[in-house]
């Protein structure tokens, strides 16, 4: 199927992933699937959660358009070119009358770059995007039951565990994990990896902070950029409890 | 998308003090709107507006506040720019007109110095122009999902699906009714047994309303008839001001057990949704009450085999 959707089991309760590229198969056995939307489920779902899991699709390759802008990434490869070109030269300028001048107008000249903007030339973003226009253009939203018993097998494990797990959040997050990579399942590991990241306990937030960049280093862009996830490629939702 | 791109929307059970039904789009789902424009944008398809609803509801009814709402949450979701894009990176301020004056010097000094006249023409010329285009690439970007939903949002669809989630909150603010019922007034007893229309039963109710029955029937009367002109409404009502009536403590005390029932119930948007409505506050969220959409009492609380499924993994 060009997109695959699972309702997993999360602390209690579910959610509804759906996988719309999987770089586990070649392309040429991607282009060769039928399109519709496989849902692999504990049970059946009620016409309305269908609809969730379908709309979770759709969001997911906007959002992954969205975060791509050709545009954008364009004005900024000219930016950065220019003005790496143009700081070279006045540094080359400045250089007779002494290295300390140079050094100055090279790093004057370095702050008229646009260092603050670092995902649009990112070319995950870029590769995300092409992933999703390559599903919008095949894959249809008609759910289809999921036809693959290793996936049927998987749900049924994971269900089994996820029904009898019990502790804190991180350790059932990472006990399913664990289970996923086992079973070689590795898109729903990292959604599983992705969920226990997002699962910030306050004391861990208070220390993260302490020993975050200080002072000038947190107007860094690499800095600046932290939590600012790239667009995956799945969907997420919250569903009820089993 | 080749076929049908969706959208979802709620609608979410009230009591029947409040209206019985809200078309409600939560934050997260204005958000959605916003990637389901930049997927039209991309691939422009017939747009389907999905209504999660409790129960059987008459799409003709909701057409109109359905369309509104959507209208809203769109309007919503493209005038803001996105969170996570900064406007303009580089320097900016008295910085870059710093910049900007240093390449005008360079030039001006740079005598037979072809570097010096490179580097300062970037600086003078060169940077203004590149940030000038990056900002009306950024716009165009940032219009796109508007260009896309404007294409799409005018013919969408409504389709009004059940979910389970939601029944069993209806089934929930039912049980909780029928609980005090005690308190039910005549009117409201009738309309249970289907003799009276909720809208009027909702208006003339007192028992149980309090501030929630003032402004119930305010809705019933200024927000019902805007919602039939397909207009939504706020909370921003007069009479929902003060919350001061005990009679009201119980429908507060219904709405946080929906708001705390939500994420259980896949519904987890909602609860804020409730929780504000038990507070007294303005919801932050696109929405609309849809009074009498609900034709009938909800459903008693069903079964679990018929509301969870039958299959279940070993």
């Amino acid at each position: 199927m060009a997109a695959e959707a699972f309702v997993l089991p999360y602390l209690g309760r579910s959610i509804g992933v759906v996988f719309w590229e999987s770089r586990s198969r070649p392309p040429a056995r991607r282009e060769a699937e039928p399109p519709g939307l496989a849902i692999y489920a504990p049970g059946s779902l009620s016409p309305g959660e269908l609809a969730e899991l379908q709309t979770c699709l759709c969001t997911s390759l906007g959002h992954a358009l969205a975060a791509d802008a050709p545009g954008v990434r364009r004005a900024l490869w000219w930016w950065w070119t220019g003005g790496l070109i143009a700081a070279v030269l006045l540094a080359a300028h400045a250089l007779p009358p002494g290295p300390q001048f140079a050094w100055l107008a090279l790093a004057a000249g370095l702050t008229a770059l646009p260092v603050a903007q670092a995902r649009p030339v990112s070319p995950i973003t870029a590769r995300g995007a092409a992933a999703a226009r390559r599903v919008a253009r095949r894959a249809t939203l008609l759910p289809v039951p999921g036809p693959d018993a290793r996936q049927r097998e998987r749900m049924e494990g994971i269900w089994r565990l996820g029904r009898r797990l019990a502790g804190s959040p991180r350790e059932q997050l990472r006990a399913l994990e664990d289970y996923c990579r086992e079973q070689a399942w590795f898109p729903a590991a990292a959604v599983y990896a992705d969920l226990a990241g997002a699962l910030a306990l306050p004391s861990e937030e208070a220390d993260a902070g302490a020993r975050g960049p200080r002072g000038g280093a947190r107007r860094l862009p690499w800095h600046r950029q932290r939590g600012r996830a790239a667009p995956s490629q799945y969907g997420l939702i919250e569903m009820r409890a089993w | 998308m080749s076929s049908v791109a969706t959208l979802r929307l709620y609608a979410a059970p009230l009591p029947r003090e409040l209206g019985s039904l809200a078309l409600v789009a939560p934050p997260p789902l204005v958000e959605e709107v916003r990637h389901a424009g930049a997927l039209l944008a991309y691939h422009p398809a017939p747009l389907e507006l999905a209504v999660l609803a409790p129960g059987a509801l008459d799409p003709a009814r909701l057409q109109g506040p359905a369309g509104v709402v959507l209208r809203r949450a769109a309007v919503a979701a493209t005038m803001a720019p996105p969170e996570d894009q900064p406007a303009l990176p580089g320097p900016q301020g008295a910085w870059y007109a710093a910049l900007v004056t240093w390449g005008w010097l360079s030039i001006l000094g740079a005598g037979e110095s072809a570097r010096s006249t490179l580097g300062g023409l970037w600086l003078a010329a060169g940077l203004p122009l590149v940030r000038r285009a990056y900002r009306r690439a950024l716009a165009a970007h940032q219009g796109r999902a508007a260009l896309g939903l404007a294409g799409a949002i005018d013919a969408a669809q409504v389709r009004v699906v059940e979910h389970a989630g939601l029944q069993r909150l209806a089934a929930m603010l039912a049980a909780a009714l029928t609980g005090s019922g005690q308190g039910m007034s005549t009117a409201e007893a009738a309309w249970r047994r289907g003799e009276t229309s909720p809208a009027t039963s909702s208006a003339s109710t007192g028992t149980q309303g309090g501030e929630h029955g003032a402004l119930a029937s305010g809705a019933a009367e200024g927000s019902g008839a805007a919602a039939a002109h397909g207009e939504p409404s706020t909370f921003a009502a007069p009479g929902f001001a003060a919350p001061d009536a005990a009679g009201s403590t119980e429908l507060d005390s219904q709405l946080q057990r929906a708001a705390l029932l939500c994420p259980a119930a896949g519904v987890g948007p909602l609860a804020a949704f409730y929780r504000a409505l038990a507070a007294h506050r303005p919801p932050a969220a696109v929405w609309t009450p849809v009074p009498g959409a609900l034709t009938g009492p909800p459903a008693e609380t069903p079964a679990p085999a018929a509301l969870w499924g039958t299959a279940r993994p070993t």
